[in-house]
């Protein structure tokens, strides 16, 4: 597919990498005078980037999840969305790791990650898993381009695995803090899973159908009988996500730590019930409903990622600020920590536009699949 | 068989003067903001009933430390003498340790410390000479520090990593209290062998009743404070 490079395209570029310059220029300002450029403090160690990169590494496992439902598990019905998922979850996990070791005070020392082993940190485990995990998404990519079926399909069980193993170890993170009850308990992994596949679908929603409509390309009846599908699937994992906050609230209830506090009517209680519940679950889960049309499924996924992202940033930054004492701290992010993260999310949107333009991420097979000749299928569910 | 280093702090005897807090500046170096050992001030009630708590704080060189747990590369150890050290020339900063650390008597470097030796602009013009010419001429980076911290761990550690209480470990090393230990002006704290069945430390635990920072995380902290109000 030939993409020319209009007056309206042109635009979205320059933003994007006008995007790219903020982060760099933020980037280098760290490197340069240190952290004393982040909000970050010794009460609260870790700042909103561990949020963003939280937020964006679940969001790339996520889509690389939907992308083996065509590869390894065999929904072929899914096939048409795999490579676009593939190469998403590629393009939004690479600048995210940037974002991370930006946080790392030293990261020309990271090789002690090989050298010096600790096997007892989940920080270890999933520097581990996400080294392996990003080659061997980029393994699979390229076996994708060049079709070659046997490593798609091998290259596309790891990921599977790693994908899972490396959402839930980055839960694991904060799961095992055990005096930080935002954080502590088994759940906390699991729901990161369940939160990577949510933001995942969101986003993959959201750049499919505004890829073609920024391409100026109709969608097949494949396309668009698959986003359904996702935007279906998208609202019963918000409706298990309400479930699963229902429940932590109210075994927070009983502990009633200064943390619950926070998020039920304290500080955090705006952006909790606002944010993450109505917005982000409540109102999603209505819009996808019924009638699930194109700009629907794109506005849902926009409160879906604002209510992640809130989500994420409530979990990690609330569950540091109350300190042994009973004091709690504040914390505010910097303008260098939101400029690192732009930057991140233009270089994400970037290596996007650049594999629409060169790689052709639609299904090969699907171009001349019109409704004509589609079968009902027999497995459609519900 | 390696000791097992442990602290007591009398609260009856403490007087909450923060001697411990300062001396540990001198003898470790730390920068301003930054304290190895620190304090809790708890005040409740309502006047007259008032309660004023003064808790000093330190690194409680858990027996079972998280921030060992939680550390990547294996900077976060313990040693044989039952310390929890960190090891600044491993260290990559990624703050795990003080996530992970119930009591947040971590700090991070967010900047090279003691950057007052850098500045160009004397206290009086003309007359005094300004903190960088005087860092010049020592030829020192510091001129003013205490060499002793540098016998096995960094002098002055540096942007970009954690760093915590030692229990003065080149202190230890040869046979000397923790600079806090000794300068307490109240002799209220002790550091001892609870390996060693003579250690008076055995004698301090057994007569005062004591409790420790957080006992229910199963941590197993190391830092007894004894007599409670």
């Amino acid at each position: 597919m030939k993409i020319s490079l209009t007056k309206k395209r042109l635009i979205f570029v320059i933003i994007t990498f006008i995007g790219i310059g903020i982060g760099l220029l933020s980037m280098w300002n760290t490197l340069v005078q240190g952290q004393v450029v982040f909000g970050s403090s010794d009460e609260v160690p870790w700042n909103i980037l561990i949020v963003a990169y939280v937020f964006l590494a679940l969001m790339a496992s996520g889509m690389c999840l939907v992308s083996t439902f065509g590869h390894a598990l065999g929904f072929q019905r899914f096939g048409v969305i795999s490579k676009r998922s593939l190469y998403l979850a590629i393009s939004v996990l690479l600048p995210a790791l940037l974002v991370l070791a930006m946080d790392l005070g030293r990261i020309d020392r990271v090789f002690y990650f090989i050298t010096s082993p600790n096997l007892t940190a989940p920080m270890w485990w999933m520097g581990a898993t996400y080294g392996i995990y990003v080659i061997v998404l980029l393994v699979e990519f390229f076996a994708v381009q060049t079709k070659n079926h046997r490593i798609i399909k091998v290259t596309s069980y790891i990921t599977l695995c790693g994908a899972i193993a490396a959402t839930s170890i980055l839960g694991g993170i904060f799961a095992v803090v055990i005096q930080r009850p935002l954080w502590f308990g088994g759940a906390t992994s699991v729901f990161f899973v369940l939160s990577a596949l949510i933001t995942g679908i969101a986003m993959l929603l959201i750049a499919t159908i505004v890829t073609y409509k920024v391409v100026q390309q109709e969608m097949s009846y494949k396309l668009k009988e698959v986003l359904d599908y996702l935007g279906k699937a998208l609202a019963i994992l918000l409706a298990v996500a309400l479930g699963f906050h229902a429940w932590r609230l109210i075994t927070l209830f009983y502990v009633s730590s200064a943390d619950f506090q926070l998020v039920l009517n304290g500080e955090y209680s705006i952006l909790f019930w606002g944010g993450v519940i109505s917005l982000g679950l409540i109102i999603p889960i209505l819009l996808l409903m019924k009638n699930r049309t194109g700009y629907k499924l794109v506005l849902a996924g926009v409160f879906v990622l604002i209510g992640m992202f809130v989500d994420k940033y409530i979990t990690i930054i609330g569950g540091q600020i109350v300190q042994m004492s009973g004091e709690v701290a504040s914390y505010s992010a910097t303008l260098t920590e939101w400029g690192i993260i732009i930057g991140g999310i233009a270089a994400s949107v970037f290596i996007y536009m650049l594999g629409v333009y060169k790689f052709s991420l639609d299904d090969p097979g699907d171009k001349h699949s019109n409704v004509e000749n589609l079968t009902p299928s027999s497995q459609k569910v519900g | 068989m390696g000791k097992n280093y442990a602290m007591t702090i009398d609260l009856h005897k403490c007087v909450g003067c923060a001697a411990c807090s300062v001396v540990c500046k001198n003898e470790n170096n730390t920068d301003i903001g930054m304290n190895w050992s620190h304090h809790i001030i708890n005040v409740s009630g309502k006047f007259p009933n008032v309660k004023y708590e003064y808790i000093p704080t330190l690194c409680n060189h858990c027996e079972d430390a998280p921030c060992v747990k939680a550390c990547p590369v294996k900077a976060m150890y313990k040693d044989e003498n039952g310390l929890t050290l960190h090891d600044a020339d491993k260290c990559i900063g990624c703050k795990s340790c003080m996530a992970s650390c119930p009591y947040g008597v971590i700090s991070f470097n967010k900047k090279d410390p003691h950057q007052y030796w850098t500045e160009q602009t004397a206290l009086v013009e003309g007359m005094t000479a300004s903190p960088k010419e005087v860092s010049e001429i020592a030829g020192e980076k510091l001129p003013y520090y205490n060499p002793e911290r540098e016998y096995n761990y960094e002098g002055m550690r540096y942007r970009g990593i954690v760093e915590k209480c030692q229990l003065c470990d080149h202190r230890l090393a040869r046979d000397e209290q923790p600079y806090c230990v000794s300068r307490c002006p109240a002799e209220a704290r002790y550091v001892g062998d609870l390996n060693d069945p003579n250690d008076p430390i055995h004698e301090l635990l057994g007569k005062y009743g004591h409790k420790k920072l957080r006992e229910d995380l199963g941590t197993k902290p190391k830092v007894f404070y004894l007599r409670e109000f």
